[in-house]
């Protein structure tokens, strides 16, 4: 599409959606509310900065790297089906401390999909209750998100809900539900309330640019969500978590949690989209039980030939569906003993909805995968990672997948 | 998901399935050693404890904010109240005991 076609498309579509007076009314009056929310707060935070004793802002450098090689040993040449061979993730991370509460954060990332900005905000805490966030940060959802960065979990790859490029016929599959780490532009506001030493509900909201797809689509476009850096529809996405943690012990807890985002993913802002998700974490000293599901409904284009472009036909009502669901789920259990931390998982994926008669998914379609892993620790830092998986697919011959890794923070 | 539970309940009371701790420095007395277990439980939550070792920490009161910073991460289990036992423990360990005694207990 050249720069002429661009500006009339752009044109067509604002003419199209242009917004009533009230909706604008409604969304000046939105945006006023979140200026002046974040004008006093970073006013308080100023007042509380300056009657700091006045010190040299605190820099932290850090990173992590992670280094693994997938083998299919039931594949005589699985790169159609998966990114096998040896992958580096790399990131990098600059965390600046202006004060107690005021703080930034720029990290970068380096992996399959090139270099990309994981994160480059600006947090500025009132209170424990409330914090904004504002810049390019991983929105709040689910508890995977908290903990994605190679060195802080024990298996070479993400469960699948969160799946970022790993998992195997990912092509076939879109990938998962919600890739982690999701990175996105915009504003959360956060705060945690205590209940004592052992227990505490932490809260978010944010509005962020949001995930994109193609004019016309049919599925979220989880690359150019990633690689573009500006807003496609002109239309924030909004989401909310709320969780709960509940002390059991000096080192044991279990913790509930609930996130959803929503919003319009498509150029000219006619697509829609719905995230949800649960999860569970049980604490107990060094072992963790966690248990998430995600769930996204999806709103297709149905275009002007849709028998042409789908392989199923309309609905008893004569009507062609215009959205799918995708879920996602996994429990997994780790186990330190010694030097070792051993990890059983069980995750999977099921897809309901038409698909494009080019897809090699049907109308459901479901992908289970067992997972024994173990995360040896050598030195203080690093740790040698192992797993080996089993894929179940209901539309392919079932796969076996083996990760040898190495990882740690610096 | 029951039986995980289980499994994951009889594993927790076990001795032998301990995760690393923060090692107090050498004759650090009790309230110090006590910091640096709660530390450890505390930081192990979200993040290898291998991570506090190769944080650049310029000063004691870097370690304040920087605790301050993770306390408010979501689900990170560290109370209000805790913070300043925790930083007791990490300033002994980055800058000597006589540098955690000056900071309010």
């Amino acid at each position: 599409m050249n720069g002429g076609q661009t500006a009339r498309a752009t044109g067509a579509a604002a003419r199209i959606h242009r917004p009533r007076r009230s909706e604008r009314s409604r969304r000046a009056a939105l945006l006023a509310l979140v200026v002046a929310g974040a004008t006093m707060g970073a006013a308080a935070g100023v007042r509380h900065a300056r009657a700091e004793e006045k010190a040299e802002a605190g820099r932290n450098f850090a990173g992590s790297i992670q280094l693994d090689y997938l083998a299919v040993p039931t594949e005589k040449i699985a790169r159609p089906l998966a990114r096998d061979g040896a992958t580096v993730e790399v990131s990098l991370k600059l965390a600046v401390d202006f004060s107690s509460n005021i703080s930034s954060n720029v990290k970068v990332c380096y992996g399959c999909h090139g270099l990309e900005v994981g994160m480059a905000f600006f947090d500025l805490r009132v209170a424990d209750q409330l914090n904004f966030r504002v810049g390019r940060f991983t929105p709040a959802f689910g508890d995977f998100p908290l903990r994605h960065d190679p060195a802080n979990h024990r298996t070479s790859d993400k469960p699948l809900p969160y799946d970022m490029g790993r998992m195997l016929r990912l092509g076939e599959w879109n990938m998962s539900v919600l890739p982690a780490p999701w990175v996105d532009n915009g504003l959360e506001i956060s705060g945690t309330q205590f209940f004592g030493q052992r227990s505490q509900v932490d809260y978010a909201v944010y509005a962020v640019s949001g995930p994109k797809g193609q004019s016309g689509g049919t599925d979220l476009d989880f690359v150019e969500s990633r690689s573009s850096y500006i807003d496609n529809n002109s239309r924030p996405s909004l989401g909310a978590r709320l969780a709960t943690t509940i002390g059991l012990g000096e080192s044991s807890t279990v913790s509930l949690g609930g996130s959803g985002m929503a919003g319009r993913y498509d150029p000219q802002n006619r697509l829609s989209f719905l995230i949800l998700g649960g999860d569970f974490v049980l604490r107990l000293n060094g072992v963790f039980l966690r248990a998430e599901y995600l769930i996204r409904r999806t709103q297709m284009a149905l275009g002007d030939d849709p028998a042409a472009r789908f392989r199923y036909g309309p609905g008893p009502d004569g009507k062609y569906s215009d959205f799918f669901t995708k879920e996602g789920w996994y429990a997994e259990l780790e186990v330190p003993v010694g030097r070792v931390d051993l990890v059983g998982r069980w995750d999977g994926l099921r897809r309901r909805g038409n698909v494009e008669r080019s897809s090699a998914l049907r109308s459901t379609s479901v992908l289970l995968r067992w997972t024994a892993a173990a995360s040896v620790r050598i030195g203080e830092t690093l740790r040698l990672k192992l797993s080996a998986e089993r894929y179940d697919f209901s539309d392919f011959e079932d796969e076996i997948a083996l990760h040898l890794g190495v990882a740690g923070p610096f | 998901m029951v039986g995980l539970i289980a499994i994951a309940a009889g594993c927790g009371r076990g001795q032998v399935f301990r995760a690393g701790v923060l090692a107090p420095p050498v004759g650090a007395p009790t309230d110090i050693a006590e910091a640096c277990e709660l530390a450890s439980h505390r930081c192990a939550r979200c993040h290898p404890l291998s991570r506090i070792d190769l944080a650049r920490i310029q000063n004691p009161q870097h370690w304040d904010w920087y605790v301050s910073r993770m306390r408010l991460q979501p689900r990170s289990g560290i109370a209000p109240q805790e913070q300043p036992a925790i930083v007791r423990c990490l300033v002994a360990r980055s800058f000597g005991l006589a540098a955690a005694e000056e900071l309010p207990k």
